[in-house]
């Protein structure tokens, strides 16, 4: 069981994803699209969250891994937005960038919207996976 | 040679007077000239120096104004076209007082006051220079604080036209510029020493007066001074002192933070694409995959699997499954997590594509002990994931509007979810992978799927209408606003004069003390906010006619007239009446009114007991402002954060924005429900439309329900979409929701902001009789004025200031009305037969 900190399946920031179990899915029939979401943020209110390369200044971001480029879904075929009507105007296979810093408790979180444009056909892909930037997790100042 | 005369040759002079002829001429030891001496100077006096071989020689000049020496010749200043660096230099020695300008030493020109001419003067204390232009431009250089008292060794340069410098004993004492001076000109003329031409005769002894054709330098004054006496100017040692400021040992605090450092994370992702080509397929193979506390247990499931999911309700799901043997206990498959995908399989087998049709937790497990199979119901558990979550990210997730003045404030979690959501046109579920998601009602433009009777809905197909008793048309919101309004009134009272001088002269009335009326003016409920404005008794005199002889008032102890402002705070209870009308025009014409009735109120909470027991102000309070209405100051005390104006207007749309989501929830109660092929992609989140000869539909999936049956194959599904409906002509559109405009305040009558009081005068025929509820000044007639002595008042000051009139005192109430149009939507429905 390898807990991923700071991303959440849930608005109240209690189910922390796990990579062991838990999978980002999104079905869609070929030619349409399906969409999903979770949450990055930490529960603890008096926490913060900002990018290990240069805290407050660099954003946290999340973008798409193709671990088969060339073969089934492609980057090309993902999106991400912070909101889900901005799914349909977002750039497919761009990063999304949510802040530099992400204050704590639940309602600070910030909550990320995938997209798959099925265009594949039938079938299960695991190929596909969402990266999130290093970051640190500490009080805020 | 010797040092000094190597040292004054080496700087190429011009002109050298060294004074140290015995009698008669001297002699230019720099170039023969003679210089014919008029007067009587004393020859061979104790020179300033004797390094140059004169045998310490020199000469003193007299005060006859006789003694000098002029040049036999005329000579031009200059030997080359150099005209812009010069330089002269002597020791001189005087114990005159006189006038600068005046006691010349050098002069050069035929008179003092030609142009192109110079001349150079010392007193005891000071150093001039004079210089003449060929065009008349004058420049003059005067140095004070210097001491010509004992031989002193002065060396003017004159470098780049117009800059001068003057060493006194080889130190530069003072620099400047002969403003207004072009130039030395390289006219010849006449020397002259001792006199400037024919005037200003020099007193005290010369040596060795030298005029070199040249600027020379600091180091060359300082030599020349060095060679003539054996000194050297004093050096200047700069010096620089640092100034240092002590601080004690500084403690300095520190903060150490930990830093959790999460390395880049890396999500996988599960895609599932669905192939209508399979997953609809008429003879489809497929299975269902049942992962229970992360376990597939598919291979233990028996009967049928059935999942149900509607809008703002919790998923179900229900399974059975045939245990291993052994002991069981069925609470050991409660609160578990369950997942259950739908498979479609090659005919080898192989699984071709899977979707997920539920994400949850087993709630109850029943155990059949006849049959050894263990039911076990599942569910997403909407409501108990949201009573769960904090309200700040239920804000976020649902969005909406709330308020305490419209809602429970003490609702746990759920209750605030519905809450928020009861403001907005849209419903939550719980996705099939377990996500919750917030959708709008209204159907899409272009539905997502369309089903035709080709979709064989086998009779399948159920139209419930909703009813008249469940439609809404009207809401009418009453909304009180109740707060404080705080007032301050400001009044202008007069003690005129009724009287007049003469007639106080002639006895007709007392005049009042001023005492009196500070008393009258400090002793009633109202302030007074300003100074009394005296009109004071005249100066002594002789006034009026006849004549009356007044002695003045010199301690200004009474008045004619006085005038100051007065102020009274109070506080009133006001109340805004709100009529909100939120209607739907459309369904009204259709349906006729369907109208219910909401109430609500907010009192802004404010102590005013405070305000109005304050009386040492001197001004309206803070913030308030004079009201056209009132013609009061006043101020109202609605900004608390929790039960202020801002907080009742965000309640007030609150309020509008639930009339209006439950009327176009009511509206969107007509349900159509059939069963089409199994198709997998369609969930809530969908707009379904029907197409079929008999019916047509558009709407959003309201609910859905699919039981997957592997013992004979089939797959039941069967889904209810919601269809808003108004049947009126379409005309409404909506009214944006936003709170009302404030109502305006009442116009009060105006009771007048000034006060005047008089002079009632007692003692004389025909005065009424006193009244203890008079105001004013009242006091009787004196000497012969005094016709009545029967009728004598009491004499006193007494001020009664009018009473706040009781309709700016009581509570008031304004109203306001405000009508909020709501446009239903008309999905579509036609029905033929």
């Amino acid at each position: 069981m390898t807990v991923i900190a700071n991303v959440y399946k849930d608005a109240a920031l209690t189910e922390a994803f796990d990579d062991a179990v838990d999978t980002f899915s999104a079905q869609a029939v070929d030619g349409s699209f399906g969409t999903g979401s979770f949450w990055v943020g930490t529960p603890t209110a008096t926490n913060q969250i900002q990018a290990t390369s240069d805290p407050g200044v660099d954003p946290i971001e999340v973008s798409f891994d193709d671990s088969a480029p060339g073969s089934g879904v492609e980057e090309s075929h993902m999106r991400l937005a912070l909101t889900e009507g901005g799914l349909a105007g977002a750039t497919p296979g761009a990063t999304l960038g949510l802040g530099t810093t992400i204050l704590g408790g639940s309602g600070n979180a910030v909550r990320v919207w995938f997209r798959w444009d099925n265009s594949t056909g039938g079938g299960e892909s695991t190929e596909m996976r969402m990266q999130l930037t290093a970051r640190n997790e500490a009080a805020i100042p | 040679m010797t040092a000094w005369t190597d040292a004054v040759d080496a700087l190429s002079p011009r002109i050298w007077l060294r004074f140290d002829e015995a009698s008669g001429n001297l002699t230019d030891d720099a170039n023969a000239r003679v210089f014919t001496v008029t007067g009587s100077p004393d020859y061979g006096v104790a020179g300033a120096t004797d390094a140059g071989g004169d045998t310490n020689d020199a000469m003193t000049w007299g005060a006859d104004s006789v003694d000098y020496a002029i040049s036999a010749l005329n000579y031009a200043l200059h030997g080359s076209s150099d005209t812009v660096n010069y330089s002269l230099a002597f020791f001189a020695k005087t114990a005159t007082t006189g006038t600068p300008g005046t006691d010349c030493i050098w002069h050069w020109g035929a008179t003092y006051n030609q142009n192109a001419s110079w001349m150079v003067s010392v007193t005891d204390t000071q150093f001039h220079a004079r210089f003449k232009d060929v065009f008349g431009g004058v420049g003059t250089v005067t140095v004070t604080g210097l001491d010509f008292s004992d031989w002193a060794f002065a060396v003017l340069v004159i470098s780049s036209t117009t800059a001068w410098t003057l060493y006194v004993d080889g130190v530069s004492v003072d620099s400047g510029t002969l403003t207004g001076f072009a130039g030395i000109s390289p006219t010849t003329d006449k020397m002259c020493v001792g006199r400037a031409g024919n005037t200003g005769n020099f007193e005290g002894s010369l040596d060795e007066l030298i005029f070199f054709p040249s600027a020379l330098g600091a180091d060359d004054v300082a030599g020349l001074y060095a060679a003539a006496t054996g000194n050297y100017p004093p050096d200047t040692l700069p010096m620089t002192l640092q100034g240092w400021l002590s601080h004690p040992q500084a403690t300095l605090p520190m903060t150490l933070q930990t830093i959790t450092a999460h390395a880049q994370a890396t999500l996988p992702m599960l895609l599932q694409g669905l192939d209508p080509a399979v997953t609809q397929a008429a003879v489809a193979a497929w299975s269902v995959r049942v992962v229970f506390d992360a376990v597939d247990i598919s291979d233990q499931v028996v009967g049928a699997v059935s999942v149900e999911h509607e809008e703002s309700s919790s998923g179900l799901a229900t399974f059975r499954i045939y245990p291993p043997a052994g002991a069981l206990d069925p609470n050991d498959y409660e609160n578990k997590s369950v997942r259950i995908d739908y498979e479609t399989r090659s005919s080898a087998g192989a699984v071709t594509s899977r979707s997920r049709r539920f994400t949850g937790i087993s709630s109850r497990a029943v155990f059949d002990p006849d049959s050894g199979v263990l039911t076990i119901d599942a569910t997403d558990d909407l409501q108990g994931v949201l009573e769960n979550t904090p309200k700040a990210a239920i804000d976020n997730v649902i969005g909406g509007l709330w308020s305490e003045y419209v809602f429970d404030a003490t609702a746990d979690g759920w209750q605030y979810a519905l809450d928020r959501l009861s403001t907005i046109a849209s419903e939550m579920h719980i996705d099939n992978y377990g996500v919750l998601v917030v959708v709008p009602w209204a159907a899409k433009t272009t539905a997502d799927f369309t089903l035709t009777d080709a979709g064989r809905f086998e009779d399948s197909m159920r139209l419930s209408r909703a009813t008249r008793r469940d439609l809404l048309t009207e809401v009418t919101i009453t909304w009180d606003f109740r707060f404080t309004r705080l007032r301050h009134r400001e009044v202008r009272v007069a003690f005129r004069d009724t009287v007049g001088l003469c007639n106080y002269l002639n006895g007709a009335a007392e005049f009042a003390a001023k005492e009196m009326v500070y008393a009258a003016a400090d002793g009633n409920p109202w302030t007074r906010i300003s100074a009394i404005d005296f009109t004071d008794l005249p100066a002594a005199g002789a006034y009026c006619t006849p004549v009356r002889v007044w002695i003045g008032d010199p301690r200004k102890l009474f008045c004619l007239a006085a005038s100051w402002t007065a102020g009274r705070r109070w506080a009133q209870t006001v109340t805004e009446v709100y009529t909100l009308r939120v209607y739907a025009p459309d369904l009204e014409e259709a349906i006729g009114p369907q109208a219910i009735a909401e109430s609500y109120g907010v009192e802004a909470t404010y102590d005013a007991s405070e305000y109005e027991r304050d009386t040492a102000f001197s001004g309206p309070p803070t913030g308030a402002s004079l009201s056209t209405k009132s013609n009061d100051y006043q101020i109202d005390a609605t900004d608390a954060e929790r039960d202020g104006r801002t907080a009742m207007e965000a309640a007030q749309e609150c309020a509008i924005a639930k009339a209006r989501t439950t009327m176009l929830e009511r509206a969107r109660r007509n349900r159509l429900t059939l069963s089409p092929v199994f198709n997998p992609a369609i969930t809530l989140a969908a707009t379904v439309r029907i197409n079929t000869p008999y019916l047509i539909a558009k709407g959003k999936v309201y609910a859905l329900r699919e039981v997957f049956n592997p013992v004979d194959g089939s797959v039941d599904f069967e889904i209810t979409l919601a269809l808003s409906r108004h049947g009126g002509s379409g005309l409404a559109s909506d009214t944006p929701v936003a709170a009302p405009a404030t109502p305006e305040q009442t116009q009060e009558t105006d009771t007048g902001r000034s006060y005047v009081i008089e002079t009632r005068a007692g003692g004389v025929t025909g005065a009424p009789a006193d009244d203890e509820s008079w105001d004013g000044w009242i006091t009787n007639a004196y000497g012969p004025a005094q016709t009545d002595p029967t009728n004598l008042y009491r004499e006193r000051f007494k001020l009664r200031m009018p009473e706040i009139e009781e309709a700016a005192r009581q509570a008031t109430e304004v109203v306001q009305d405000a009508d909020f149009e709501v446009e239903i939507p008309q999905d579509e429905l036609t029905m033929s037969n």
